[in-house]
């Protein structure tokens, strides 16, 4: 699992690698939580890459999303793919979070 | 190939992707699809995860991982001899209560559920036996 920071004026822009697991999970939340530091834009998780994620994935995405809104800041996700797509639909996740087909679309809304 | 195999080794999360290649190769050598394939890994790391954390909360002890191929069905078993732990009576996390409040789990019975074409569980013998259930869907 891999993650890689890019700045947008609108956002911070994290592409996700890989595979969210249970074994990857803490990473990737401690990975986020450092890129969003003294960060007051709101962060769109972009998934192009992201091959695999499990309920632990969930989980971490739940923790880092409240820990932003205590900031006033909201997590947007783009290009989810196969069976990660299909995560988020059958989990809710879909209805809880902002989900658009690419990066730039997510980063236009903002 | 031999149409039954198992895998037991100590329930620990180092060994999780052991126990997950042990049966995504099982099913891919009967020609599984790689979207299965992946509902299958999935099913088995969130029944897994379970028994690391909850039969085997307060011991240690193995997991054992058993496939079958029959009539066109994967038959998957996950066994542990720790607390019994019934994941399929855990109810289902309601996601957006989830986020108003500081409840965030519950979702690897939901995928479990939905992503499997069967899922059974039984206590026989002192072990958890947590059987899953995937149809190999020929021509789609």
């Amino acid at each position: 699992m891999e993650v890689i920071k890019t700045k947008d004026s609108k956002a911070v822009v994290a592409t996700v690698k890989g595979r969210i697991d249970t074994v990857t999970a803490p990473d990737f939340e401690k990975k986020i939580t450092e890129i969003m530091e003294g960060e007051n834009t709101s962060l769109v998780l972009d998934c192009s890459d992201l091959e695999y994620i499990s309920s632990a994935g969930l989980r971490s995405i739940l923790i880092i999303s409240k820990a932003l809104k205590l900031k006033g800041l909201f997590v947007y996700f783009s290009c989810l793919q196969g069976n990660v797509k299909e995560v988020f639909k059958i989990s809710g996740f879909g209805s809880i979070f902002k989900i658009f087909e690419t990066k730039e679309e997510a980063l236009q809304s903002l | 190939m031999e149409n039954k195999s198992n895998i037991e080794l100590p329930a620990r999360l180092d060994h999780l992707y052991k126990f997950m290649d042990f049966a995504t190769s099982f099913a891919a050598q009967l020609g599984f699809t790689d979207n299965i394939l992946k509902n299958i890994e999935l099913c088995l790391e969130e029944a897994l995860v379970n028994i690391f954390s909850y039969a085997y909360k307060n011991t240690t002890g193995k997991a054992r991982v058993g496939c079958l191929y029959e009539d066109g069905k994967l038959i998957i078993q996950v066994m542990d001899s720790g607390a019994p732990f019934n994941p399929i009576a855990v109810n289902s996390p309601d996601v957006h209560a989830n986020m108003a409040n500081n409840r965030i789990g519950g979702y690897g019975i939901v995928l479990i559920k939905k992503l499997t074409d069967e899922v059974r569980y039984a206590r026989e013998n002192d072990k958890n036996i947590l059987t899953l259930v995937f149809v190999k869907h020929n021509g789609l």
